[in-house]
């Protein structure tokens, strides 16, 4: 008897021991720990989660991802002078403007996106969205103005010219905006950078565009919340997720209110004016950028077209709270994913 | 020895006990949130144009001018907590968000392009907010 105590004393120092020297046996994340940090890029917080063993390593992989983001405002936005779709935007209708191939296979995808949305998502909304200058705080534009505008939109008179690489307008005036995928693709491609250097436990949120790869160590998974469309702070659901792109659009984020109306960003390229049908769309795709541009395009379409266009979209699934606040899902399996 | 629990072929004695309470008690550390992660946060993060980051020790008190595209908001820090005090953006969200002092709260202003952010996950919240 004496023996079999003295032998589990043993056992229990043994186990003790590898506990001691090998922490990693114990936790199946190891002993990575989870570091943040946040820039003001393409007008929106952008804010980088990684797990890492060391803080040098997260902090080295972040710069370099949050490089990555920045390269794409300065190259995406339509309202900075010197980026490449401000440059095509003025001289587009005179001459194809070269493009760097993955910019150019990013156009190619919205205008596959404005295709198979039927223009719901139109990349060549600029003339309105800048009419409506939301990012100066927003102003309600004439009408005339307005219908001149909207005559200008049309994903079919962009002449993307795959053997050259360049991109042109059939029409003068035209203009692109990928204000509704370019910050999902940016960080698409910065999660591709924190994957190249093995970081394989990280979120990437681009003022609610999210890449969400492994999960937080001791857990299993990323707890996300999407936020209610009409009560500030609190969360409309939760989801536990691993390696997916989540992305909301919503009429709470950019807006203003003239004469008790509420004017909001989500443009329909048909009309010019701010879509209706919905408060808030959520989209889970595989990639920031479909999910990005799917949401937008749902968005407009409204609730019932809306859920029918995500549900044709293989790997894509979504949640939409319609202008009276109910809620439409594609699935029932992702029903039962959201934790209320 | 005193034994503890047991009957038959095995026999747990206090000296066991003792190693598994020690067992269990580095089993319940390494699960526990460590870095920067834990913790009340010790000081605030202020983001402002081009890409800036201040550090704000939320030990003392004080009022900082972060200039933006708009002008100077000032950023007070009292009590161990954060607020934007004055901003001169249209819509003031952020002076009306108030004080901040939990980990992961945030202010942002994006008219101004000035974000306060306390480092750190509140116990229970979630990892990111899609909004």
């Amino acid at each position: 008897m004496a023996f079999i105590a003295l032998k589990m004393r043993k056992n229990i120092f043994v186990v003790g021991l590898a506990l001691t020297i090998f922490p990693n046996l114990c936790c199946s994340s190891g002993n990575k720990q989870v570091f943040s940090e946040s820039k003001l890029i393409m007008g929106t917080v952008v804010q980088m989660t990684v797990a890492t063993r060391t803080e040098q390593e997260a902090r080295s992989a972040m710069q370099e991802a949050f490089a990555e983001i920045e390269r794409a405002d300065g190259l995406l936005s339509s309202y900075r002078e010197g980026s490449l779709i401000a440059k095509l935007n003025r001289e587009g209708h005179d001459h194809k403007v070269p493009f760097e191939k993955d910019i150019f296979d990013l156009m190619d995808e919205a205008a596959t996106m404005s295709e198979a949305s039927g223009g719901a998502f139109d990349l060549t909304i600029w003339p309105v969205a800048s009419l409506w200058g939301f990012d100066k705080g927003g102003v309600l534009p004439d009408k005339g103005s307005l219908e001149d505008a909207v005559a200008k939109v049309g994903y079919r008179n962009l002449h993307l010219d795959k053997k050259n690489r360049s991109v042109g307008f059939h029409r003068r005036g035209m203009g692109v905006d990928l204000g509704a995928i370019a910050k999902g693709w940016a960080v698409d491609r910065a999660m591709a950078r924190l994957a190249a250097r093995g970081i394989d436990h990280a979120i990437i949120d681009a003022g609610g565009d999210l890449r969400i790869s492994g999960s937080r160590p001791g857990k299993g998974f990323w707890r996300i919340g999407v936020q209610h469309p009409r009560e500030p702070g609190v969360l409309l659901l939760t989801f536990d997720l691993t390696d997916t792109a989540i992305v909301t659009s919503g009429d709470y984020e950019r807006f203003f209110i003239e004469g008790g109306v509420r004017y909001h960003h989500i443009l329909d390229p048909v009309t010019g004016m701010p879509a209706t049908g919905c408060q808030s769309v959520t989209v889970l795709a595989a990639t920031a950028a479909e999910a990005d541009a799917a949401a937008t395009a749902a968005f407009v379409l409204g609730p019932e077209r809306g859920i029918s266009f995500l549900r044709s979209r293989p790997g894509v699934r979504g949640l939409i709270v319609d202008a009276d606040g109910a809620l439409h899902w594609t699935d029932g399996d992702l029903e039962k994913m959201a934790r209320r | 020895m005193k034994r503890l629990w047991g009957e038959g072929g095995v026999r747990l004695l206090l000296g066991d006990a003792a190693v598994l309470a020690l067992l269990g008690a580095a089993v319940a550390a390494l699960s526990l949130p460590r870095g920067p992660a834990a913790g009340r946060p010790a000081a605030a993060e202020v983001l402002s144009a081009g890409g800036r980051v201040t550090a704000l020790d939320l030990s003392r008190d004080a009022v900082i001018e972060v200039t933006g595209p708009l002008g100077d908001t000032k950023v007070e820090v009292r009590g161990g907590r954060v607020r934007v005090l004055f901003s001169p953006c249209p819509r003031q969200d952020c002076r009306e968000r108030g004080w901040i002092g939990e980990p992961g709260e945030m202010i942002v202003c994006l008219p101004n392009e000035v974000v306060v952010r306390l480092p750190g996950t509140r116990r229970g919240a979630p990892d990111a907010i899609v909004q």
